[in-house]
């Protein structure tokens, strides 16, 4: 092998620079510049049925992933009545719970097919949410 | 983040440098001093890949449980126990003859680096741009080197389609180094696999331009070779596209390809059966990872076979046992006890150890035979241009006629008989064109059934060494009839050329680099989290693929099986005349409430659809029947309500 040195060095070089600047790239873009700009609303669970003493996947989330603060002008309707109505501030890369369902319990009357829709509108780029869901019939 | 990095580096060095050093000091001791540490580095990379490959194959039979620490005592034990045997040789063989091979002056050394430094700067843009993890078939790979991260044992596949080779790599640096798979991890290490590739092919292109050239017109085909194939067309297939498209088998192919060929080359030449061993380990790690790469390697090899044996016929006007005589200490090398042992052991290794995925007929018979569709009956020569870039092609083929012309004028116009390495070296790099340029084309003739624009890819390297033998062997000519003015200028016109024609490529390919797709790529992995959360067991997720960015990195949030979530394809693939094709992925997404798609859901136990916002959203907004769960800018999911 070649006594010289240096070519070696420059070798390593050669390799390591572009890789160190991949993985450095990749985790800067990853882990910060991709996730802002973005908010994500869902539910907290999916369930279909839920319970009156238990109803946390009703729980509207708001993660806010965005550089600065938003405001949500949120409706609640429940089987297309408005029920409530409310502004929510949701600081920068911050999640905020919203939690309708006392509210949506109180209005509730069961019907014979024991079936609700529940839908949550906000202003913000007119997006909404909507749930069906059916209360659970030993705890009525 | 240096933590990261420094731990990334260690893995990256016990892994895939340590081992094969060791390994190819034992086997190569003699010419070690000879070689130039570009050699002694591409079979330290090399042979780490294999050994790395191995130990981890020999730590699942022996169900030990492949985990960092096991992965890191079984390479350190491998590095120390190769490093113990070439020490002891050492002391045996010390008054041994140091071989002469040499390969570059200290300014043709600092214009190879040069040349290389250039080739990785390119990549690394060209991949940086789409640095988040998000295309199709590395997430397909990436899932099961996530599943053997996780179960500390190899999968069972289950499906030819993989092979071991392709994922463990990727898993031991994960292991060691702790780096999440949703990083620039995978790509870097493509990356590190395509640049030993281009040190590969130039130092294989030196070795046989040079047998039947001269010294210089190799060294120069070996410069050009790595200038061709690095710069000219880097972005395309199968080059940088490849690494961030991760095509893994392809790249780690055109890796041990011409390795191959190199170690196959230089057994012959030094008349050396460790180095046939090489060979021979070299191509049961190609066997290991890669099928269309073997299957290529398999039929140029025997192109180079068949060419070989002719002209020796030829030579000795069909005397077979002259002919036989010629070839036999030849043969004797391949065929030395060290060989039998290698070859035996790979032999009892596959049968007992661990048989590739694709040694079954079925898998044989749908590559072997007939094309069966249109995808498979062959590309124009247009084609072929388009796909490797036109100037390549072009003074390609014009490398093949001169490398023929050469032959012809070895065998008659000098009226003596050429030297067995001479021709072998002909027929070898004549095979390496041909051969793939008729699977390329006439694949018919060849019985091949593979598609035709995959097997395209793998002639980009003879190209790029035909090409560079020629203007480095007309140029040689030249310059002993032209004045120097008249070469340089003649020079700048076919690499400028070459230069236009090469960048060309590189700014068309290059991407837009499109932020908001990143974005797009970021939402798919949070609305992944979401639903790994939400969807118990027996719910299934069916996202779309046509719409949603880096879908198929989902199945990496949920590790359920490779085939969840189901996917929604491009709508031409359930329109296929050889076989019948499951539709309900499909149709669970255009026509959720009819009969046909609540069927569909009903049996697939289809819970949740994930969909691009505002495409094919329409019917499931309008549906009573889906709750909408989530959105967020370009991402919604619904759930399917179940009725009591």
């Amino acid at each position: 092998m070649s006594k010289n040195k240096l070519p070696i060095l420059y070798l390593l070089l050669i390799f390591s620079i572009p890789l160190t600047f991949l993985l450095w790239h990749g985790e800067e873009t990853i882990k910060k510049h991709a996730v802002v700009g973005f908010s994500v609303l869902s539910f907290a669970d999916s369930l279909d049925t839920v319970s009156l003493d238990e109803y946390s996947s009703l729980t509207l989330q708001i993660e806010n992933m965005e550089t600065k603060e938003v405001t949500y002008r949120v409706s609640t309707f429940l089987n297309k009545k408005p029920l409530e109505e409310k502004e929510v501030k949701v600081k920068s890369r911050d999640i905020l719970l919203i939690d309708p369902g006392q509210k949506i319990f109180e209005e509730s009357k069961q019907n014979q097919k024991n079936e609700y829709l529940v839908q949550i509108e906000w202003s913000k780029n007119k997006k909404s949410l909507r749930k069906q869901f059916r209360i659970e019939n030993e705890k009525q | 983040m240096l933590l990261l990095f420094i731990k990334f580096y260690l893995a990256i060095l016990l892994s895939l440098f340590i081992p094969g050093y060791f390994f190819t000091k034992f086997f190569l001791k003699k010419y070690l001093r000879a070689f130039s540490f570009i050699e002694v580095g591409l079979f330290s990379f090399v042979f780490s890949l294999i050994a790395t490959n191995f130990i981890a194959i020999v730590l699942d039979f022996l169900s030990i449980k492949i985990t960092g620490l096991s992965l890191f005592l079984a390479l350190l034990g491998f590095s120390f126990f190769f490093w113990f045997l070439s020490r002891k040789e050492q002391a045996e063989d010390q008054e041994k003859k140091i071989s002469t091979l040499q390969l570059f002056s200290k300014k043709e050394l600092g214009t190879f680096l040069l040349i290389l430094a250039l080739s990785a700067i390119i990549r690394t843009f060209y991949v940086a741009d789409g640095i988040v993890p998000q295309t199709t078939d590395l997430g397909h790979h990436i899932y099961w080197s996530k599943t053997i991260s996780q179960t500390g044992q190899l999968p069972n596949y289950g499906m030819p389609d993989f092979i071991i080779g392709e994922h463990i790599i990727f898993s031991v640096v994960s292991l060691l180094s702790g780096i999440s798979y949703i990083s620039a991890m995978p790509v870097a290490i493509l990356f590190l696999v395509n640049i030993f590739s281009l040190i590969a092919l130039s130092v294989v292109a030196f070795y046989i331009v040079k047998q039947f050239t001269n010294k210089r017109t190799g060294k120069i085909t070996a410069l050009l070779t790595l200038l061709i194939a690095g710069c000219f067309y880097a972005t395309s297939t199968p080059q940088a596209k490849f690494i961030s498209g991760g095509v893994i088998g392809n790249m780690i192919g055109n890796l041990l390809i011409p390795t191959s060929f190199l170690l196959f080359f230089l057994a012959i030449k030094k008349l050396d059966s460790k180095m046939a061993s090489l060979f021979y380990i070299c191509l049961a790690g190609l066997g290991f990872t890669h099928h269309l790469s073997t299957f290529i390697f398999l039929y140029v090899f025997v192109g180079f076979l068949t060419i070989f044996v002719l002209t020796l016929l030829i030579e000795n006007h069909f005397n077979l046992s002259k002919t036989f005589k010629n070839i036999f200490p030849y043969l004797k090398v391949f065929l030395s006890k060290w060989n039998i042992l290698t070859l035996l052991l790979i032999v009892l290794f596959m049968l007992f150890v661990h048989m590739p995925s694709y040694l079954n007929k079925s898998a044989i018979d749908t590559a072997v035979g007939a094309p069966s569709k249109s995808t498979r009956v062959g590309l124009s020569v247009g084609a072929i241009s388009l796909s490797v870039g036109a100037w390549k092609l072009f003074y390609g083929i014009l490398g093949i006629l001169v490398l023929f012309s050469v032959f012809v004028k070895n065998q008659f116009e000098k009226n003596k008989k050429s030297s067995l390495t001479k021709i072998i070296a002909i027929s070898l790099l004549a095979a390496w064109f041909l051969v793939i340029f008729t699977m390329s084309t006439r694949p018919a003739l060849l019985k091949v059934d593979i598609i035709s624009s995959r097997i395209v890819s793998y002639i980009t390297f003879p190209l790029a060494i035909l090409s560079a033998f020629f203007i480095a062997f007309s140029f040689q000519k030249l310059s002993r009839k032209t004045s120097k003015i008249v070469i340089q200028v003649l020079l700048f016109l076919v690499l400028g050329t070459g230069v236009i024609s090469g960048f060309a490529d590189i700014s068309d390919s290059v991407r837009d680099n499109d932020p908001a797709k990143e974005k797009e790529v970021m939402q798919t992995y949070k609305a992944s989290e979401y639903l790994s959360d939400i969807a118990r067991d027996n719910e299934v997720v069916l996202k779309d693929h046509i719409h949603l960015e880096g879908d198929t990195w989902m199945k990496l949030f949920f590790m359920r099986e490779y085939k969840y979530p189901l996917s929604r394809s491009y709508l031409r693939r359930y329109e296929d005349p050889t076989k019948k094709r499951e539709t309900c992925t499909r149709d669970m997404i255009a026509i959720p409430d009819s009969e046909i798609g609540r069927e569909c859901f009903k049996n697939t136990s289809t819970a949740y659809i994930v969909l691009k916002d505002g495409f094919d959203t329409v019917q499931f907004e309008k549906s009573s029947n889906f709750s909408k769960i989530y959105t967020a800018k370009n991402i919604v999911i619904y759930k399917k309500y179940v009725q009591e």
